[in-house]
């Protein structure tokens, strides 16, 4: 069964390599995979911008063209509707973050299919999703505005390269609470890759959830390997 | 959980303004700072601050005359071309002696340009981008951190010379995410008093606020005044950080942004046995001409790495005095140098050769 997931959240909760490794975890199963770029809102670091290390591994990429890549504008790409309509295989979508960004989604609720489930990805590490009270009206007014009411949640609570299973393990405590809240379940749990060799500690912190590894794709400049 | 946050360098300027008493934010729309809008229209109403997004650059500006004259602790944020917008007002904010804060997050120009990081704005920062004999202390953060801890020391510089300040990042500043750690906000009503300025003059000899002086003697009077308050600032203001100072011989000199690149380049050319080191001036101005004093002496030579055609490369060679050659190579408009094209660069350099200033003359021919 193919299936239409979308990702949605605040600015920086990690949305964007978010979809690119679920993107590329599903492309490496032999799915077949698409991932859209609706990202109209956020100026550096989107899945466009590593549109050719996407098509490497044989994920299909949909953003705005090369001509505009850059344009200070919101630009979708084109055939959007048509894709999330009538595209093959399972389609992986990177919504702009906040309201702002999401509402370019609500624009486009019509297209999505029956069964598109929405998670909304969280980093309790980062302002105006330290609380539950503020993370709670977070969910709200972002899922209000991409009109695509939320089935999950992932939780992506990390702290850079300093990141520690304490905070993947808080992280999750912090989303079952927000989950508590809202009646939703926590699909997945962002862990950076480097920590995979830190078997059981992570076991531990995971209880059993569903971890999503992270290798970062959107990189610094002094960061880019030779 | 520990009191780091992971925040985009926009936001935390803006929540580092205002623990540093920071009540009053005038800004107008543009890529790619608006993050320090968005985050003050949300927060600086929490603290009982004023957020006002005016309706152009130069009414903003003007809105900062205003409220720095009346004595509050002033942000404003921009990027390039809304920053060349507001240089009338700066030069006269400079000239009334007023204290505001001035952040601009640069992307590529001339002219409308494009919405990637550059630092092709440093002429206009450093050299007065505005009218008259004015100078501007410039700050360069090339970690969120560092910027959270300057944009403090903004404030404070800015109070203590009466003096506009800019905080000079990149796009890249302002968009990548790193943690970072604040410290308590500060209580505004412990600040040193402002006794010159616009407060209501019920009981005291009323102030005025004016950049106007009509007689060329008072006006030559007041140049050299201010001429001299910016020596002072030259003899204690300076800030700039040395790698590898002890013992390198080969220096490279960068400035935020493209100084994390150097550092990175370093790493792996140390790795080889290469002498290699940074000079990093955080005070763009005052230049930190004494960095290059201490080191002179022992360097084969100097490469200059910007986002730019060129602008700090003048200070570093004034700075080095022609005792050592000093190289330039940049790349602009958006377009990031890479670390192996910096290496590159280096190599050639201690190769006895001239290294090529820029990567769009090595593909279509041209001027070194």
């Amino acid at each position: 069964m193919s299936q239409v997931t979308v990702f949605y959240g605040l600015y920086g909760s990690g949305k964007s390599e978010v979809s690119i490794n679920y993107a590329l975890c599903l492309a490496r199963e032999g799915r077949a995979v698409t991932i859209v770029d609706l990202d109209a809102v956020t100026p550096y670091f989107r899945v466009r911008d590593v549109r050719e290390r996407l098509l490497e591994e044989g994920v299909r990429v949909v953003a705005p063209k090369e001509s505009v890549r850059h344009a200070d504008l919101p630009v979708l790409p084109e055939g959007i509707r048509r894709i999330l309509m009538h595209g093959e295989g399972d389609i992986v979508v990177d919504v702009g973050g906040d309201p702002t960004g999401a509402r370019v989604l609500g624009g486009l609720k019509d297209a999505l299919r029956p069964g598109a489930r929405g998670l909304f990805v969280v980093n309790a590490n980062r302002p105006f999703s330290r609380t539950l009270d503020e993370a709670e009206e977070a969910v709200r007014r972002v899922t209000t505005s991409a009109g695509l009411p939320p089935q999950g949640l992932v939780s992506n609570t990390h702290m850079g390269e300093l990141t520690q299973i304490e905070h993947i393990s808080y992280g999750l405590e912090f989303a079952e609470a927000l989950g508590r809240r809202l009646g939703l379940p926590v699909v997945m749990v962002g862990v950076p890759a480097w920590l995979k060799s830190q078997e059981e500690e992570l076991a531990g912190a995971l209880h059993g959830a569903e971890p999503l590894y992270l290798e970062r794709y959107l990189l610094k400049p002094w960061e880019i390997p030779e | 959980m520990s009191e780091s946050l992971l925040m985009k360098g926009n936001e935390a300027l803006a929540e580092a303004a205002i623990r540093a008493g920071c009540r009053f934010y005038f800004g107008y729309p543009i890529t790619p700072q608006n993050e320090i809008s968005e985050y003050m229209a949300r927060r600086l109403g929490e603290h009982g601050g004023v957020f006002v997004q005016a309706e152009s650059e130069v009414s903003s500006i003007n809105m900062v005359y205003g409220a720095a004259g009346a004595g509050g602790r002033v942000l404003i944020s921009s990027s390039s071309p809304g920053i060349s917008l507001m240089q009338e007002a700066i030069s006269y904010i400079a000239g009334a002696e007023l204290p505001c804060v001035i952040v601009n997050m640069s992307r590529g120009g001339p002219g409308l340009g494009g919405i990637q990081p550059s630092q092709s704005d440093y002429f206009q920062a450093t050299k007065g981008g505005g009218h008259g004999d004015y100078r501007m202390i410039v700050l360069a953060p090339a970690t969120i951190q560092e910027g959270c801890d300057l944009m403090a020391t903004a404030f404070e510089l800015a109070d203590k010379y009466r003096n506009p300040v800019m905080v000079l990042g990149d796009g890249m500043i302002g968009q990548m995410m790193e943690p970072v750690v604040f410290p308590e906000v500060l209580d505004a009503t412990e600040l040193p008093p402002k006794p010159w300025a616009t407060t209501g003059a019920k009981g005291r000899k009323r102030n005025i606020i004016s950049s106007i002086y009509l007689d060329p003697e008072e006006l030559d009077a007041h140049n050299w005044r201010l001429e001299e308050k910016y020596r002072k600032i030259r003899e204690s203001e300076v800030r700039y950080e040395v790698l590898h100072g002890d013992d390198a011989e080969w220096f490279f000199v960068a400035y935020g942004t493209v100084a994390r690149i150097c550092t990175a380049v370093i790493q792996r050319l140390r790795k080889e046995g290469v002498k290699a080191g940074l000079i990093r001036p955080i005070s763009l101005w005052p230049f930190p001409d004494e960095a290059f004093e201490k080191v002179a002496d022992r360097a084969k030579g100097f490469l200059t790495v910007e986002m730019s055609t060129g602008q700090m490369v003048e200070d570093v060679r004034l700075a080095v005095n022609g005792r050592k050659p000093v190289y330039f190579y940049g790349r602009t408009g958006g377009a990031v140098p890479t670390p192996r094209s910096v290496e590159r660069r280096l190599r050639d350099m201690m190769d006895g050769k001239v290294p090529s200033q820029t990567d769009y003359f090595d593909r279509v021919g041209g001027a070194k």
